[in-house]
């Protein structure tokens, strides 16, 4: 019962923060909206305009990608049974990037006239085709961490040189677009972006949630899942093309925006639950607050200018990274 | 009535034979003991009666039908496994573990007192709020078996089901080995098929209704433990000169190995 009603204040407390949050990055940035007059609705035409027009789309997509990475590297951690298989790292998000910047660069057209919705379906085949990947060299192995982070150098390296190599290949306007998107932001955020990150992420999220309690059992180890009656082969699947999914989405929209999908869960287990029913969902909420805050700075601190989100999420991301290495060599093997 | 009949099963994995020639058969409220030297296959035989590798050759019938025509989820319910010391690496509380035995889509909304009894039976109670990773190994067994106890009684099959433990006592102490033995025991009155391997040839004198015993692969004694416990056998499998004796209290063979 007291659990319970904990449980219940913590759910209460993270909400409120996220409804601050959201009223934090809406209200701030080179154009300033009082919070005042956002919450009771008393706008100018221009006002009405900055926020609909700009504010809200930009806001409501830094908030899905920031929820779906989070997802996503919570739900891989649970699957690998290792805490450090972020998308990034690993090598999906970067599979995704190659995926789209083929699609920017060698067939236009479908970038032109499919626009987003080509593009995403670029980065999930491409994010898709990577995990399986990645998870058939390391999948089984004995020294699956070393595999895991080896696979995701090589794969993040053959990316590299694939993308500067598309660079090289592209014409001015190609590369413009290029350039823009692989520094991962939220700069060009308009309704059909956050129109089909939203119906691709928000069913994949709420998937991953129904397959919480199997991820719990995959914790421990595979026979014991199985023993326990969970198909774990079709398992592995779901959760790859799920997370492949959300992380395409969230690659094709915004570029590659890493750390999240490693910060968010750890800190998430360390502070409240390591339980994938309540992980879950808690990732989803606090992604979009540390998306919506990171785009928030990334907007105001050189304002009127903007720098791209990516670098703000991986300067607090690495050093939190090396931390984890430092604080716990003995469990991450 | 006959649970598990194996016939004529061998296994090898690359090119290894690790096991040949098994028959045997678990009935209903029969305490069956595997015993046998390190590296004589006896997990391996565990894991395929269990359902989790297929046997190269042979045959298993669990309830009559071939095993390998139920599904993962239909053997769950008819079934429990406790293994061998399962690590996590993630912060999960012991109550949360032993809820893993319940099926993931229940309707059954009596979760908590089943969680409760579980670990009453294992004396595990006052473990229910603690992190797992963090328990001792005995208690961690304790857990497990706790969670295996929901699973089974969450089952319509309940107590018409088989309990493998692969060895449970390995990290426990004196009082709840026999605790969780006694337990398993308790659980055979009512009807339930236990298939345990040990180590300790006192404690599968005390609790076998039968005793297998594995060498190289192969099942060379089956039967009750006073005809099974003999100072030949003991020194033929494991290498060690040994005396038996008669237990005063239970008739049961008692071995004592000669340094």
């Amino acid at each position: 019962m007291f659990q319970q009603t904990q449980a219940l204040m913590a759910w209460a407390v993270i909400l409120a923060v996220t409804a601050g949050v959201l009223i934090l990055s809406l209200s701030s940035g080179a154009y300033l909206l009082s919070w005042e007059y956002l919450i009771s609705f008393s706008f100018s035409e221009l006002d009405r305009q900055v926020l609909w027009e700009i504010r809200l789309p930009r806001v409501l997509l830094a908030g899905t990608v920031g929820a779906l990475l989070a997802v996503s590297g919570a739900a891989l951690q649970g699957l690998f049974r290792n805490p450090l298989a972020d998308p990034g790292l690993i090598g999906i998000s970067s599979g995704a990037a190659l995926a789209v910047a083929i699609t920017l660069v060698a067939l236009p057209g479908i970038a032109g006239e499919w626009g987003v919705y080509g593009l995403s379906l670029a980065a999930f085949l491409g994010g898709s085709l990577t995990a399986s990947i990645i998870f058939s060299l390391a999948g089984r192995s004995h020294d699956q961490i070393i595999h895991l982070i080896l696979a995701g150098v090589a794969i993040n390296a053959v990316v590299g040189a694939a993308v500067g190599f598309l660079t090289y290949l592209s014409d001015d306007q190609q590369l413009r677009a290029l350039t823009f998107w692989s520094m991962g932001s939220f700069g060009g955020a308009l309704w059909p972006a956050v129109v089909v990150t939203m119906s691709a992420g928000v069913p994949a999220i709420l998937l991953l949630v129904f397959k919480a309690q199997d991820l719990n059992r995959l914790l421990l180890g595979e026979q014991d899942a199985i023993y326990l009656g969970t198909d774990v082969v079709r398992l592995k699947q779901i959760i790859i093309v799920l997370t492949s999914l959300a992380v395409g989405v969230a690659v094709a929209v915004s570029g590659i925006i890493g750390f999240i999908g490693l910060v968010v869960p750890h800190l998430i287990r360390l502070l409240w639950s390591a339980n994938h029913q309540t992980l879950l969902p808690a990732c989803a909420l606090f992604g979009a607050i540390l998306a919506m805050l990171a785009d928030t700075l990334a907007r105001t601190l050189v304002a009127p200018a903007e720098m791209p989100v990516g670098i703000i999420t991986s300067l607090i991301g690495g050093p939190f990274f090396l931390w984890l290495l430092s604080r716990s060599r003995q469990t991450f093997k | 009535m006959i649970r598990i009949k194996a016939t004529n099963i061998a296994y090898q994995v690359k090119e290894r034979r690790i096991l040949t020639d098994i028959n045997l058969e678990l009935s209903e409220g029969e305490f069956t003991v595997l015993i046998g030297p390190n590296g004589s296959g006896k997990s391996s035989l565990l894991k395929i009666l269990a359902g989790l590798e297929a046997p190269e050759k042979g045959e298993i019938l669990f309830n009559n039908m071939p095993l390998k025509s139920y599904s993962t989820q239909q053997l769950s319910a008819l079934r429990g496994v406790l293994s061998q010391s399962i690590h996590l690496g993630f912060p999960m509380r012991n109550q949360e573990i032993v809820k893993l035995g319940m099926p993931t889509r229940t309707r059954q909304n009596n979760h908590d007192e089943l969680i409760t009894s579980a670990l009453a039976m294992t004396g595990s109670e006052h473990l229910a709020d603690a992190n797992y990773d963090h328990c001792s190994g005995g208690e961690k067994t304790r857990i497990q078996m706790s969670r295996i106890l929901v699973q089974l009684w969450s089952s319509e099959h309940f107590p018409r089901q088989v309990l493998f433990l692969d060895e449970p006592t390995a990290a426990l102490d004196l009082k709840f080995q026999l605790e969780v033995l006694r337990l398993c025991k308790a659980l055979c009155d009512q009807g339930m098929t236990v298939f345990c391997i040990l180590h300790d040839l006192q404690l599968a004198a005390h609790f076998a209704d039968q005793i297998l015993v594995m060498h190289k692969g192969t099942l060379i004694e089956q039967g009750t433990p006073s005809t099974v416990l003999k100072e030949d056998m003991i020194a033929s499998i494991y290498g060690v000169n040994s005396h038996t004796f008669v237990h005063p209290a239970n008739q049961k063979p008692m071995i004592v190995a000669s340094p």
